[in-house]
């Protein structure tokens, strides 16, 4: 196993590599430069700001600053706060993020997995039902029509809570249920439909026929098998819950990530675009690498390749 | 029972076992029904009448459901039934293309690496993960300025989204399967790789694959609405129901029914699939029993 | 086949109901499940005002401002040479004391008080303003609002880089209470300009310490480096969430300033804005989402405050390029344009139909036939002259507006009624922002969306957009006797000759139409009632020392 995973940390590299050149090239494709805005700038001025950030240069040399840059760990200033540098932007927002997602996350394994299994083990009955039922709703409201009806019931109608910041403890509770209650729907109908393939599976009715008890079933022997695909969909999903999420973030005004991912391409600041991609393939190398491990230990029949 | 010459027991194949298997499921059937009534209301309901999307009233303004206008009106006074018509027939088919691209791409990629496996399958899934860092809002930004306001484009975008997970979930059944013994007695036999992936692998994998594309298709329409919230998705005055479901979501207070109707549609079009694709995956498990 | 599992679930026993109950308690009961105090209700007890501005500026220079809602940050922490009287905007004395104008308005004496002081006590002197001016002029710090010292003599030259001495252009310190302005050509609203963020003061000691000091970007007004001039100064700031700023105990003036704390909220999304409103947050906002309008100018008492403002909602033509090249079509579209209808349709908004270029107000009026009536018949006859009976043979043509909601709104309703009255179809094209400004300013569009804010109380504020070589033309528009008349009636001290020279130019611009006015816009925001000390005006300017909270 840790031949394995040396060998895919080595794969990171090129990975990265061809990553980073990809997005760099291609956010410099876009019309619009970081500078351009309503009230258009004067020529000398735009030479200036050119200059500075040395968009003057020819493409490929930029292209070999910035690599040299990253070897570094500097993922140079940031375009559009023009006096804050893309460390410190992430640096700032990063641990936001990290928590609502954490939060969210934690809600989502905690609702979407047991009653997954559940609905799957008690199939066709009321639980079922109701389970699948709460899964379709939560996959069809969107986020955007969710949060708002939240703050529309806690915060303004019963007061409960602020609508909308992350300034104290309470101000965690709507974003990370909103988040929270989407992903668990996924989670339970992927659990289920994974547990219900495993379940009629012949070495479960040798289980049975041997006697064992359905809680040892299910919980020793059809799990394993049943996680898989909840594996593989939770690999890049926490990932993308942890880099949060754009809607989230704009309905509850959270200083998070997830609105740097889309607003840094609006507004065309290169480097921030940079550094968040960088960040994000960084995570989802990651969790895909442990995703695999889980999926082989799983599935002993997977071996390592 | 004896069979008497004459009343031999018709002859079946696994096809038409899951068809009638997926007939009784009254569920299924029912979504299936539901499907097919709204894509035909989707479709060609809009000829029958008399308004048309962008026709606007401004006098009128947002009514409620009427006489006159049996969903009610938006803010410009446009006929709302008439809108959410047109916009199913847009949401509709870019669930349906979108959802197809991303299963017939990420099917075959998947079984591919999964069956494989070794070098090719790292480098395969490898470029999976690149494309899947690349940032999606400048991959659209790009297509829209390259290729204007054209739905195709909205398909390919989300396609090209979406076949990566696919592929992911369904290298990893494959990479499970391809160890059970009858695929070592189909190698024994001499079969194929081609017919060994196409006819003993995938089958067996499809319970998963087939719950997953009864995701990805409302992921798709829901991805098809975020693209709205950024003013990147469809463009006026055409509407689809992402487009209708945001506008409604921003002024549920004020005009309910902008909300409730499309999204109502919305998740009885969901609800229908997902019952759909259950019976389906129900019908073509192999291993339930006909008796 | 049963198992214990399977029937413990069917009905949740009671060390599971127990763990459901204790879940939501945990989730809700650090609020104490009841009514709270919400920060406005804290707010209004302390004297803390909450307001919302819709983005987050970058830092607190005043030199590198980048959007007008950045102002009232800005205009807590600093003062200039004037302030604004809150309800009519006249100009008060703020740094300056008093003032001598002289007889042919090109020379501005200023006498500073002795008592302006930093926030760290140093004294504020007219080197001070010196100092800012010179920075803000610099080459090399590229501030996007060097234009407002257009008016002063060498200004221009000096920021151009043509001349490196500074002591060229007309702003000298007599001595440290005195400073003297320099015009090239009388100015009647000059005294309104020096109200304006680009003429506020920097401290030139933080400046120099974290910098040269016409480095753009350098970090000197992070909290805790900032030292400002105004009646309160920066005490904290969480990025992306609010800046906080405190009462100044050294302001001059801070006997009579009544607010302790502000706090600016950046929140972006409008509707998350109004719901911040709406649950207690926040007593000011920055906008009003526009589907809610309708229902809070219906309240009683209304929190709505809707006020003219001196800005008008156009659509432009790129002259350059046919079918816009022809004046006539041009024309035919506006003429084709029911401005009631439009504005009848967002009737919460208070906007008001168009019927000039430069909004009335600052003294001035336009009088001049009825350009921007609803002729259709006319509009006809019009396009028929330039080639398209019944709009026949016109090319299609794209409408580029960018994508946020009211300007699609209004797209739309445009679009049908070009189609409707003139024959023609227009397409509307969203575009991201910076894709939009930039092909309107590289003048690759036919027909595009534009606003705009006069900066100041005087119709060339307008006019000025439409100079031929104007930085702010798009439209390729170019018309020598346009300029001479505008300028000439911008260097004009008597009133009459004035405005009636503004009034030709604009004749000349209605008649030429490279661009369509479509409507007067209006500034919306919720004020809290506890709000008191804050005046509707036509420049939405809204200074902080007259204000205070007090709940009924």
């Amino acid at each position: 196993m840790f031949r394995f995973i040396a060998r895919r940390l080595l794969q990171v590299i090129p990975v990265l590599f061809v990553i980073i050149t990809a997005t760099f090239f291609m956010v410099r494709f876009v019309p619009g430069g970081p500078f351009t805005a309503e009230k258009a700038i004067p020529q000398e001025i735009l030479r200036n700001l050119e200059a500075h950030y040395g968009l003057d240069q020819p493409l490929w040399r930029q292209y070999l600053n910035y690599l040299g840059r990253i070897a570094r760990g500097d993922l140079g200033p940031s375009f559009k706060y023009a006096n804050r540098s893309v460390n410190e932007i992430i640096g700032d927002k990063l641990p936001v993020s990290l928590e609502l997602g954490g939060l969210a996350l934690v809600i989502a394994l905690l609702i979407g997995l047991p009653l997954g299994v559940l609905a799957a083990v008690r199939r066709n009955s009321w639980l079922d039902y109701l389970a699948s039922t709460a899964g379709m709703l939560g996959i069809c409201v969107p986020t955007f029509v969710l949060g708002p009806l939240l703050v529309l019931w806690f915060a303004i109608h019963l007061r409960w809570v602020n609508a909308s910041g992350w300034y104290d403890a309470t101000d965690r509770v709507l974003p990370a249920l909103t988040l929270g209650f989407v992903y668990a729907a996924y989670l339970m109908r992927l659990t289920r439909g994974g547990m219900l393939e495993v379940l009629n599976q012949d070495y479960i009715r040798t289980a049975r026929a041997k006697g064992a008890s359905e809680t040892r079933i299910v919980l020793r022997h059809a799990l394993r098998g049943g996680l898989l695909p909840v594996v593989s969909f939770l690999g890049p999903a926490i990932a993308g819950i942890l880099t949060g999420s754009f809607v989230i973030e704009t309905i509850f005004q959270i200083p998070g990530l997830g609105r740097e991912f889309v607003n840094s391409a609006f507004n065309r600041d290169y480097t921030l675009v940079l550094g968040t991609v960088i960040l994000y393939a960084t995570l989802i190398v990651a969790c895909n690498l442990v995703v695999d491990v889980v999926q082989v230990w799983l599935n002993p029949k997977l071996k390592f390749e | 029972m004896s069979a008497t010459p004459d009343q031999l027991e018709q002859g079946s194949s696994p096809g038409r076992d899951a068809w009638h298997r997926l007939r009784q499921n009254r569920l299924a059937a029912l979504g299936g029904v539901t499907l097919l009534v709204l894509a035909v209301l989707c479709v060609a309901g809009p000829w029958f009448l008399r308004a048309t999307y962008q026709e606007q009233n401004l006098d009128l303004g947002a009514t409620a459901p009427s006489g006159a206008h049996w969903l009610g009106t938006d803010t410009l006074g446009r006929d709302l039934l008439v809108r959410l018509l047109y916009g199913g027939r847009i949401s509709l088919g870019v669930g349906l293309c979108a959802t197809f691209v991303a299963l017939s791409i990420g099917v075959v990629y998947g079984a591919v690496a999964g069956y494989v496996g070794g070098k090719a399958d790292a480098v395969m899934m490898r470029l999976v993960d690149i494309i899947y860092a690349l940032p999606f809002t400048v991959f659209v930004i790009l297509l829209m300025v390259f290729f204007g306001r054209n739905i195709v484009l909205l398909f390919v975008a989300i396609g090209a989204v979406e076949w990566l997970t696919m592929a992911r979930i369904v290298r990893g059944q494959i990479m499970a399967l391809k160890k059970m013994e009858f695929i070592e007695a189909a190698r024994a036999l001499g079969y194929g790789h081609r017919r060994i992936i196409f006819r003993h692998l995938l089958p067996n994998a499809l319970g998963p694959i087939i719950v997953y594309t009864t995701l990805t298709i409302p992921a798709v329409m829901l991805l098809e609405a975020f693209l709205s919230f950024l003013g990147l998705g469809v463009q006026p005055p055409m509407s689809s129901w992402g487009t209708l479901i945001k506008d409604g979501a921003e002024k549920m207070e004020e005009f309910w029914w902008l909300l409730v109707f499309p999204g109502g549609i919305f998740s009885l079009t969901l609800f229908s699939l997902n019952f759909l694709g259950d019976g389906l995956r129900d019908a073509l498990d192999v291993r339930a029993a006909k008796d | 086949m049963q198992g214990a599992f399977l029937s413990a679930v069917s009905a949740p026993r009671p060390p599971l109901r127990l763990l459901l109950a204790a879940l939501a308690w945990v989730v809700f009961g650090g609020t104490g499940c009841s009514r709270r105090e919400t920060p406005v209700e804290a707010g209004n007890r302390a004297q803390i005002l909450h307001q919302g501005i819709a983005t987050e500026p970058q830092d607190l220079d005043p030199h590198m401002l980048q959007f007008q809602s950045h102002f009232n940050p800005l205009m807590a922490v600093y003062e200039g040479l004037v302030g604004y009287d809150p309800r009519d905007l006249q100009p008060t004395p703020g740094v300056a004391a008093s003032w001598e104008i002289s007889p042919d308005g090109l020379a501005y004496t200023f006498h500073l008080r002795a008592d302006a002081r930093w926030s760290n006590g140093d004294a504020v002197t007219a080197h001070d303003f010196v100092f800012s001016a010179r920075r803000i002029l610099s080459p090399a710090l590229g501030s996007p609002f060097r234009y407002y010292y257009d008016d002063v003599r060498g200004a221009k030259e000096y920021s151009a880089a043509a001349t490196p001495d500074f002591s060229t252009v007309g702003i000298h310190a007599l001595d440290d209470r005195t400073l003297r302005i320099e015009l090239v050509h009388p100015t009647p609203y000059f005294l309104f300009l020096l109200g304006n963020w680009s003429w506020y003061p920097v401290h030139r000691a933080t400046v120099e310490k974290y910098g040269r000091f016409d480095q753009p970007f350098s970090d000197w007004s992070r909290p805790g480096r900032l030292v400002s001039n105004g009646p309160f100064t920066l005490a904290d700031w969480k990025p992306g969430q609010v800046i906080i700023v405190k009462r100044n105990p050294r302001y001059w003036a801070a006997a009579r300033v009544r607010l302790d704390e502000i706090h600016f909220h950046a929140i972006e999304n409008a509707d998350t804005e109004e719901r911040a409103y709406r649950s207690g947050q926040l007593h000011l906002t920055e906008n009003v989402p526009g589907s809610k309008l309708r229902d809070y100018a219906a309240q009683q008492p209304s929190p709505l405050v809707v006020a003219p403002i001196f800005a008008t909602y156009a659509y432009v033509f790129n002259v350059t390029r046919p079918p816009f090249d022809d004046v006539r079509v041009r024309r035919a579209f506006s003429l084709a344009l029911d401005r009631d209808r439009i504005v009848a349709s967002q009737v919460a908004s208070g906007i008001r139909p168009a019927r000039s270029f430069v909004p009335p107000g600052a003294g001035y009026a336009y009088t001049g036939e009825a350009e921007l009536r609803f002729d259709a018949a006319e509009a006809h006859r019009l396009l028929a002259a330039a080639g398209y009976p019944e709009g026949r043979g016109f090319p299609p043509v794209e409408l580029a507006t960018n994508t946020s909601q009211l300007h699609r709104e209004i797209a739309e309703i445009v679009q049908q009624q070009w189609q409707k009255n003139l024959g023609v179809q227009v397409g509307i094209s969203p575009k991201d922002s910076k894709v939009f400004f930039q092909e309107r300013i590289r003048k690759q569009y036919q027909l595009a969306r534009s606003s705009w804010f006069g900066d100041y109380p005087d119709a060339f504020a307008f006019l000025t957009v439409y100079l031929g070589d104007g930085g702010q033309n798009t439209t390729g528009y170019a018309n020598p006797a346009y300029d001479r008349l505008a300028l000439s009636a911008a260097q004009t001290l008597d009133a009459a000759t004035r405005l009636a020279r503004y009034r030709a130019a604009e004749d000349l611009l209605l008649r030429d139409a490279p661009v369509v006015p479509v409507f007067h816009e209006t500034s919306r925001h919720l004020v809290h009632p506890a709000v008191r000390g804050r005046f509707p005006n036509p420049f939405d300017i809204h200074p902080y020392q007259g204000m205070w909270l007090e709940s009924k």
